[in-house]
């Protein structure tokens, strides 16, 4: 690199240093690629060129697509092949360009530099937008022309070492009236530079309405990236729980306050609706599902944060009532079956409406208020939650068979049971093995421990760091 | 099998510990989840069975947990009022660390399996938070612009960070790329994507040519030992696999099964082709995908086309929607725990659930 800054430059030399670029495994990293024909690896180029930029201490910038009409040499993924063709000439002066930029070369180690990286970018790309738009530099209003799913396309700013504007109509003209310069000179002209970016910074101011749209849009949040990276395949489409969130953002700005209650117990209706289909006694006994029962006809309020029993007792299918409770899907008409379970049931007394369901164990864990942090979900938030937490749950294939759920009394223990005796000899003896091996790896951990400590000094904590991922990994 | 009863809460979560082989920790809420407190439990597998070392109660419910990877006795849980809390086992009743920045539920957390001194979490917000236990605030926010269910870190690389959303998309996140306008997105797979014509195996069920409606995807797991394939699941009841490395290939294997959403999926760390998964079907269940006998783990290419995933075994003790699976580190390569809304944590062998 040193020859090349000293001395006179020329072509040979340039392709000499590119040739010599240590391209080893560490400098190659997963890369931003969208289009789904392209097989792994299928063009080096972009990755070589987004390696010089990154050199050059440019920021990276995958995410901006340019027209293609913006280049008149070869496009550099295209670079190594045509290596040995008659364009040589052309793209070799250019690349001689490409060394001014390296007056600008980062002097950090490039492994350093990595091994930052992720702790340091705590701001988020608008942030670096944003720095940018500090500086009288052309890059502003390039997010204009983005077209649809162009994103991460084989375009790359390496070619020109990531340094030229790239303002679409000034940058495509400016590239064509240097062409022929470049041609004659075969040196690169500073002075040519600076004059584009005069001319671009002119067409920037220009266009600064447009500019500034782009630039409060993107102010507004990160949502931006949402529409480069939804196009195509997103689309307007949300599925599942984004729907739901949309649904109440909606209804939080029309200002209509729906019922929760009644919200709730829709969204219970259509879990239910769409297990139905299910005839396995495990769902029919489920806690969760009397639970949505329960919910969707009323039976069960939410207040605060505890399940409370409204049911009025003394209603059809309240606890109260003769039968009925038992056997909701009968009818008053049934009057035999109703003779036949001998009138009211002899059950323990419900409690009083208004009070906690039995349905499970509550755990009076609520008052540590301050120290915990706020009281748990608000009022507004449940629909949505209880929505995204049983949206998913209920995704059945059939709807076919018609059924009332309405099984037996809510178990409030749920039945456990019994592991049959003669197995529970072999499974105690099986734990007993698995224990005595577990004691066995223990200490063998613990003898490492040791010898790590003793190699590494005081470094105990992280010598244990070493055994987690042996044991989790690669050991067999 | 072994049982512990989580009284009054339903497991969302469980994992053993990275440290102690007899340390299992279950992240449980009450009411489903609805509304209500949470509890993570720390319980010792001893001779005499589960015994609950330790509880902690939260405000709100918890959805998933993490252990830390730096200090064997602190957790970390992901709560419904969006904060994130580590908690110590040696200290009482109250978390040592809690951090709320995410606006909604968080549903995911995962601890940096490589260096070890970052965690990040998922929430419902549509971002991930990458943090440092020491730090009060988070280092880093990736917008997702979907509810986010699952988020983790590679464990073969510090900077490599995935999720799967509620857009039925996975993505990965390269953090040594610059924070640039793509917020250091480097891939997204479209989970919905047809199988590549190649890879077509016996067991795909066949939609018109392969295509899927978009679904919702819940899970997602890294492979322990070949570094580029994940497995993602989700609503469409369908386990795929992935591989990184070809993002335009579609899913190498599809193992369809469940009978409703599977919620949990996770790789073995013993066995490279073998993935245990949790479903809303109320059952666990084992699965190979097929790569174990095409060729050797680690060999480069995945044996396009030979591949037939297939399930090997069920678990069908659970009688509530099963949440949380994980496989012991420790001892024989078999033993996981599982934990679902019945209120009940099993530790169990899955050899004894699998056919010959």
């Amino acid at each position: 690199m040193a020859d090349a800054l000293c001395g006179p430059s020329n072509a040979l030399q340039t392709f000499q240093k590119q040739t010599s670029v240590d391209r080893t495994l560490q400098q190659d990293r997963i890369t931003a690629r969208q289009a789904p024909a392209e097989n792994f690896r299928s063009a080096p180029g972009i990755l070589d060129a987004e390696f010089e930029a990154f050199q050059a201490g440019y920021p990276l910038q995958a995410g901006y697509p340019e027209p293609d009409s913006f280049y008149n040499g070869p496009p550099a993924s295209s670079f190594q092949q045509k290596l040995g063709q008659p364009q040589l000439p052309n793209w070799a002066s250019d690349f001689q360009n490409m060394q001014l930029n390296e007056a600008r070369v980062s002097p950090i180690p490039q492994s350093q530099f990595r091994q930052h990286a992720p702790l340091q970018r705590t701001g988020g790309w608008h942030q670096d937008f944003l720095h940018q738009q500090n500086q009288p530099s052309p890059y502003q209003s390039q997010q204009q022309q983005i077209p649809a799913g162009q994103n991460y396309s084989g375009w790359s700013y390496g070619y020109t070492g990531g340094l030229l504007p790239q303002h679409h109509d000034t940058l495509s003209t400016m590239a064509r009236q240097k062409q022929p310069e470049r041609q004659a000179e075969d040196v690169y002209d500073e002075a040519a530079f600076e004059r584009a970016f005069d001319a671009a910074r002119e067409e920037i101011q220009q266009s600064g309405d447009s500019a500034h749209r782009k630039e409060t849009q993107i102010d507004a949040g990160l949502h931006d990236t949402k529409d480069q990276e939804s196009q195509g395949w997103l689309d307007h489409s949300r599925i599942g729980f984004d729907r739901i969130l949309d649904e109440a953002q909606k209804r939080g700005e029309e200002g209509k306050d729906a019922d929760d209650a009644e919200e709730l117990a829709r969204t219970a209706g259509q879990l239910l609706e769409n297990v139905k289909g299910d005839q396995s006694q495990k769902f029919q006994e489920s806690n969760f599902l009397f639970l949505m029962r329960q919910l969707r006809d009323r039976e069960v309020r939410v207040e605060g944060d505890k399940l409370v029993d409204v049911s009025q007792p003394l209603h059809p299918g309240g606890s109260g009532y003769p039968v009925y409770h038992a056997h909701p899907d009968y009818w008053p008409e049934d009057v035999e079956s109703l003779v036949a379970a001998g009138g009211a049931r002899d059950r323990e007394p419900d409690p009083p409406s208004a009070e906690e369901t039995d349905l499970l164990t509550h755990h009076p864990a609520r008052n540590y208020g301050d120290l915990l942090g706020a009281n748990s979900i608000r009022r507004d938030e449940l629909v949505p939650r209880a929505r995204g937490l049983l949206a998913d749950a209920g995704q059945s294939p059939d709807y076919l068979s018609e059924r009332t759920l309405e099984s037996s009394e809510a178990t409030d223990t749920p039945t456990y049971s019994s592991i049959d005796t003669t197995s529970e000899a072999l499974q105690n003896y099986q734990m007993q093995l698995m224990l005595l091996e577990q004691t066995k790896k223990k200490r063998l951990l613990m003898a490492r421990h040791e010898q790590d400590t003793i190699g590494l000094g005081h470094r105990s904590g992280q010598s244990s760091d070493q055994q987690a991922p042996t044991g989790k990994g690669q050991e067999q | 099998m072994l049982e512990y009863r989580t009284q009054g809460f339903n497991g969302y979560a469980v994992k053993y510990s990275p440290f102690l082989d007899s340390r299992i920790a279950v992240a449980s809420s009450q009411h489903f989840g609805l509304v209500g407190n949470g509890r993570l439990y720390v319980l010792g597998l001893t001779p005499k069975g589960i015994i609950a070392e330790k509880w902690f109660d939260t405000q709100d419910s918890l959805f998933d947990l993490a252990w830390s990877e730096t200090h064997e006795n602190q957790v970390l849980v992901a709560a419904g009022d969006g904060s994130v809390k580590l908690f110590d086992i040696g200290i009482d009743e109250f978390p040592v660390q809690s951090w709320k920045e995410h606006m909604r539920e968080v549903f995911a957390v995962h601890w940096n399996l490589v260096s070890k001194d970052t965690f990040c979490s998922s929430s419902w917000d549509g971002t991930i938070r990458v943090w440092n236990p020491t730090r009060p605030t988070s280092l880093l926010t990736l917008p997702i612009h979907s509810c986010t269910y699952s988020a983790s870190f590679s464990p073969h690389s510090p900077s490599l960070l995935s999720s799967v959303s509620s857009d039925s998309h996975f993505r990965l996140f390269d953090l040594r790329t610059p924070a640039s306008a793509s917020n250091h997105l480097a891939l997204t797979i479209p989970i919905h994507s047809a199988q590549a014509p190649t890879q077509i195996s016996a067991t795909q069920p066949s939609g018109p040519a392969g295509q899927f409606p978009p679904n919702e995807a819940l899970t997602h797991d890294w492979n322990k030992y070949r570094s580029s394939i994940v497995a993602t699941a989700g609503v469409d009841r369908l386990i795929r696999t992935f591989d990184i490395r070809a993002p335009g290939q579609g899913p190498l294997v599809i193992l369809p099964g469940h009978d409703y959403a599977v919620r949990r999926v996770s790789w073995s760390p013993h066995l490279s082709d073998t993935l245990l998964s949790a479903s809303y079907d109320m059952t666990c269940r084992i699965w190979t995908d097929g790569s174990a006998k095409a060729e050797p783990p680690h060999a480069g290419s995945e044996g396009f086309g030979g591949e037939q995933g297939r399930e090997l075994g069920r678990m069908c003790r659970h009688t509530e929607f099963v949440c949380g699976v994980d496989w012991c580190l420790f001892g024989s390569e078999g033993w996981v725990a599982s934990t679902g809304w019945d209120e009940r944590l099993c530790v169990w062998d899955v050899r004894e659930f699998m056919g010959p």
